[in-house]
């Protein structure tokens, strides 16, 4: 196993600038071979792969959760019209969950590089302090941005809430960026001129696609159209969390997300109000983050061992329902 | 004697956390030593991003033996009549492990008690350590502690290893999977895996053999020579090889290479702090300037250009192979930021800086306060108070009002947006294009100034009066929204702020006292009428937001002064004397004219006197007019006609050629003025009852002292120095 490991890092590294769709590949076997469950993009618009179920949802309780996935992301305001060369509002995040994080995380996240040609002997790696906090998410922990000579390749976080729960055991969320690394791997300075396999580039496929999108999200959007989505979906995440839907009820609250966002792009918001919708998205989740918590006490953590399972269920049931809900 | 070497192992702390955590590990392991009685002679700290290291150098093979005294029942209680052990007695010297004829007695407060002397035999030290040093790692606490994989303990990043020796003996402990050893661990990628120390004394010699200066005083060294070097290949120098860079990029390596890189000419059209701060706060470079300055002309601009098109950044790798392509990464992040700031620079300057007021109506200051716009008026009006208050020149009240319509326009321009720590410069370099003159281009930049703990006072005239406009209406709003901090949550920084209001009215305007209460009190009125504020359910208490702003002002007024090496009850007489925010320059003036009166045997007599007149009347409210008719004593009469001289002969002349107190030469004048009264006052305590039974007469005299104190407290509360004064 660890030979097979060291010949492909060897092919990684002789094979000169990997293409895009070869960056993801790799990444999928180096992860998938070190048991990470590799899943497809959640298929609905999110500011960062964190809010994919398979994160925000997954790093709850106690279960044993190992994922990766290359992730869609969207965010608005980031958009430039397809002129700069390094900023898009619709990206691709290569997303990794290890929960328990593993005592060795950090070497095994400098061998993904390795597997990607990366040889850190040969550039100056390190691991700069970067805390992060999402508030419509109630989440926060702690971790590095991931620096390859200057530039910033991942953000690494030690996942301590989210929800408003405790994440326990703890969660480490390894996040690529997955344009900056690939333009790094292929020495080129403008994103859209990354090869996404040997025959297309990154631009002809996004391009157009940021030109329309910029315009959309910064003109052509309907604020009031917009701010009615936004309370539609509220209540409709509502309605579904009362109904103890959870993974409906979450889908609506990232409809919500978005719509804030692209409000946000439109520069209608006035601070109180933008506030104000923070407070109104982070509630949601929060009951949502409870509400599949339960659920997994209820179908008895499936994912933990059988051994652990009768005292977690309980300890959880004691903790996470009120004695009406018991 | 033997030495004791811990190292705590991590993943990459945070490199504000280090030179916090190295003092705090010092200290637990002082005190957990201290209060286990084992001595030892120093300690060290070390320490890199992976690793917190103590070692104590000889410290003792055991714990010092101690005797202490334990107090039993009373004596009668543990022996009967004939002196045999009762119950009790017995019990007790069991309890302590004697017999009971080993137990003493002792008389306390008129009881004779049986008393216990108990022999602690010292433990051995490992043994000491092993209950100490656990617990001192969990201790030592930092901001955002994390807890990692399946663990409970809390730190500032995951802890990974630990090395615990007394000389060549491992010093067991756990710490939940962990146990401690004699393995620390080199270079994550120059030289990873783990290294065995054998004794304290090899410790740095071992980890530099894996590529780990564990001294941050030696990576210090390294990088400051190499550094120089690099620069002076290029004609140039190293610019902030000082301060907070510097420390910053000591504490992110383990095994430091300089690395120079460069950069296209065409950016260096840049201000020069545009380029800095993306070098310094996005990259952590050293910029590098050149020797001499080349005078453009203009020596006044913000725009300088001192740059070289370099910069210097300082790898944790050091392998020769790897510069080409270390030099090359950074170089293309630097350029690909310096694109980005070139870009909304120009484009930025396609729309005039004052066509940006619509932008600014729309910007929220704080909600419930209004707009940005809405307080550039506020701040015009408050200047306006504020010229007529200290009758200020046109020369500086001009450009102060100019530069106060200007100076947050540039909140609203993209790269003030995309660079928000530029605030202020931003707007500075764009008004000097547009043909501002300098004093209020100055101001616009300077106006932010303390922009943090360690940076200075604004130092132009004109941005130190914007600064205090500016902070002060920050203040008084914050407070008014309940926003004041509370233990270490801040986030508005009024600490800072308010701190700045202090350093600017005491160290920068000395020529232009500020009335600070004028001030407060103008902005209090001013969202009194004008905000949403009083319709909220907190309503407006004025008073309350006055009273609480002045007290968190006034803790700042007396830390500098207390800074300044004025003693803790010179500094309370005289901000007690009357309120000091009415000139902050006076207040520095009197702390030394009281120093400079406790020096002399004369002075100290002036105030004792002034001491004893001002107790007298402590803090009555009742004011009697003075009748000199009700005089009767020969001492009171002195006393008056002591009063009536200085009065005429010194007082009124002054009063006449509006003479106030202003330098310490006018202090000494006073206070020998002062000193004329110490006999008279005296012996006036001496040989008069001032308390006198009829009503009248006390409130006459208390009148007659009231004269006198008014003019003792010119310069201080001198009832505040009783314990400096025999």
């Amino acid at each position: 196993m660890q030979e097979a490991v060291r010949l492909r890092e060897e092919d990684a590294i002789t094979n000169k600038g990997l293409s895009f769709q070869q960056v993801i590949q790799k990444l999928n076997e180096f992860w998938g071979d070190r048991g990470c469950a590799v899943m497809q993009a959640f298929d609905l618009e999110k500011g960062a792969s964190t809010m994919s179920p398979g994160t925000f949802l997954r790093v709850l309780g106690p279960e044993p959760w190992n994922m990766a996935c290359a992730d869609a992301c969207r965010r608005p305001t980031d958009g430039r019209y397809g002129e700069n060369p390094n900023r898009l509002q619709h990206y691709f995040q290569y997303q990794v969950i290890l929960k328990p994080s593993p005592d060795d995380v950090q070497d095994v996240y400098l061998d993904s590089l390795r597997a990607l040609g990366i040889n850190p002997l040969k550039h100056d790696i390190r691991f700069v302090e970067d805390n992060w906090a999402s508030p419509t998410l109630g989440a926060w922990g702690v971790g590095w941005e991931v620096w390859l000579d200057g530039l910033e390749v991942t953000q690494f976080t030690y996942f301590q809430q989210a929800g408003g729960l405790e994440v326990k055991p703890v969660a480490a969320e390894i996040t690529y960026g997955l344009e900056r690394l690939s333009m790094y791997l292929q020495n080129v300075d403008n994103v859209y001129d990354l090869q996404w396999n040997d025959r297309v580039k990154y631009g002809e496929l996004y391009h157009h696609n940021e030109v329309e999108q910029s315009k959309y999200n910064f003109e052509e959007s309907n604020p009031d159209l917009l701010k009615q989505l936004f309370s539609l979906h509220q209540a409709e995440a509502q309605r579904l969390i009362d109904k103890k839907l959870i993974m409906p009820g979450y889908e609506q609250i990232l409809k919500c997300s978005h719509y804030f966002n692209l409000l946000d792009a439109r520069g209608v918001l006035g601070r109180d109000e933008r506030m104000a919708n923070i407070i109104k998205i982070s509630k949601l989740s929060e009951k949502i983050a409870r509400g599949y918590l339960q659920q997994r006490i209820e179908m008895g953590f499936p994912l933990l061992e059988e051994s652990q399972k009768e005292e977690a269920i309980k300890v959880y049931r004691e903790k996470y329902f009120s004695p009406e809900e018991k | 004697m033997p030495n004791y070497l811990l190292e705590i192992g991590t993943e990459e702390l945070p490199a504000g956390f280090i030179p916090e955590a190295e003092a705090r590990l010092e200290q637990l392991m002082t005190d957990g030593l201290k209060s286990k009685n084992l001595s030892f002679k120093s300690m060290k700290t070390m320490s890199t991003p992976r690793r917190l290291t103590i070692i104590v150098n000889d410290i003792a093979a055991k714990q010092e033996t101690t005797t202490t005294k334990v107090k039993g029942p009373p004596a009668d209680k543990c022996f009967d009549g004939n002196g045999t052990p009762t119950q009790a007695g017995s019990g007790f010297a069991k309890k302590n492990n004697l017999s009971v004829d080993q137990l003493e007695r002792e008389d306390i407060g008129g009881v004779t008690y049986v008393i216990a002397n108990v022999t602690t035999e010292g433990k051995a030290t490992p043994e000491v350590l092993t209950e100490i040093v656990p617990k001192l790692i969990t201790q030592l606490s930092g901001e955002r502690l994390m807890r990692w994989g399946a663990y409970e303990t809390k730190f500032s990043r995951p802890i990974r290893w630990i090395v615990s020796l007394l000389d060549d003996k491992v010093v067991e402990f756990q710490l939940e999977k962990l146990t401690a050893g004699r393995h620390s661990m080199g270079h994550r990628i120059l030289s990873p895996g783990s290294v065995e120390i054998k004794e304290p004394s090899e410790y740095v010699a071992k980890l530099k053999e894996k590529k780990v200066l564990v001294e941050p005083a030696a990576r210090q060294a390294v990088i400051e020579q190499q550094v120089k070097e690099l620069a002076q290949k290029v004609n140039g120098k190293a610019k902030q090889l000082s301060g907070s860079l510097l420390e910053e990029v000591v504490h992110i390596t383990e095994w430091p290479r300089a690395v120079m890189g460069d950069f296209a000419k065409e950016y260096l059209d840049l201000p020069d702090t545009l380029i800095e701060t993306i070098m310094v706060h996005h990259q952590r470079y050293f910029p590098v300037e050149k020797l001499q300055a080349e005078s453009n002309g203009n020596k006044d601009s913000v725009l300088k250009k001192s740059l070289l098109p370099h910069f210097i950044t300082i790898a944790n790798n050091d392998l020769d192979d790897a510069q080409a392509e270390i030099k090359q990464g950074n170089e293309r992040v630097l350029k690909a930021r310096l694109a980005d700031g070139r870009f909304f620079y120009f484009d930025d300057q396609k729309t005039k800086l004052s066509d940006h007021g619509t932008a600014l109506s729309s910007l929220t200051f704080q909600e419930g306060l209004g707009s940005y716009m809405s307080k550039i008026e506020r701040l015009g009006e408050l200047a306006n108070l504020l010229v007529k208050d200290t009758h200020l020149e046109p020369k500086h009240a001009e450009p102060l009002f100019k530069a106060l319509t200007l100076c947050k326009l540039d909140l609203v321009t993209n790269l003030v947006r995309e660079l928000p720590e530029l605030q202020g410069y931003v707007g500075a370099w764009y008004a000097e294009q547009e043909g501002q003159p300098p004093e209020v281009v100055h101001a616009i930049a300077s106006h932010y100034a303390p922009r943090s703990t360690d940076d200075s006072i604004p130092a132009d005239t004109v941005g130190q009066l914007a600064s205090v406009l500016d902070k002060v209406d920050n203040l008084v709003g914050l407070f008014a929204l309940g926003k004041r901090p509370s233990g270490s949550s801040d986030p508005f920084a009024l600490r800072r702020q308010a701190q700045g209001v202090i350093d600017v009215l005491v160290d920068g305007l000395k020529e232009i006292p500020v009335n600070l209460s004028t001030l407060i009190k103008s902005q209090v009125t001013w969202f009194e009428n004008h905000t949403t504020l009083k319709s909220s359910k907190r309503g407006f208490d004025a008073e309350k937001i006055t009273t609480e702003l002045s007290e968190f002002l006034l803790q700042r007024l007396r830390g500098k002064l207390l800074d300044l090496g004025f003693g803790r009850e010179v500094v309370e007489a005289v901000l007690s004397a009357r309120d000091p925010f009415w000139n902050l320059p006076n207040v520095v003036v009197r702390c030394r004219a009281t120093e400079a009166l406790l020096k002399t045997e004369e002075g100290m007599d002036t105030a004792r006197a002034g001491l004893r007149v001002r107790k007298i009347l402590g803090d009555e409210e009742f004011h009697a007019d003075f009748d000199s008719a009700l005089l009767s004593l020969d001492a009171e009469k002195n006393l008056i006609g002591a009063y009536n001289s200085f009065d005429e002969n010194f007082m009124k002349p002054r009063m006449k050629e509006h003479k106030t107190f202003h330098t310490e030469q006018d202090y000494a004048l006073l206070e020998n003025e002062l000193s004329k009264f110490s006999k008279p006052v005296h012996a006036f305590f001496d040989g008069v009852m001032v308390n006198d039974k009829d009503e009248k007469i006390r409130n006459n005299r208390h009148a007659l002292l009231r004269k006198l104190d008014v003019h003792y407290k010119l310069i201080a509360d001198f009832s505040k120095l009783q314990s400096l004064i025999p």
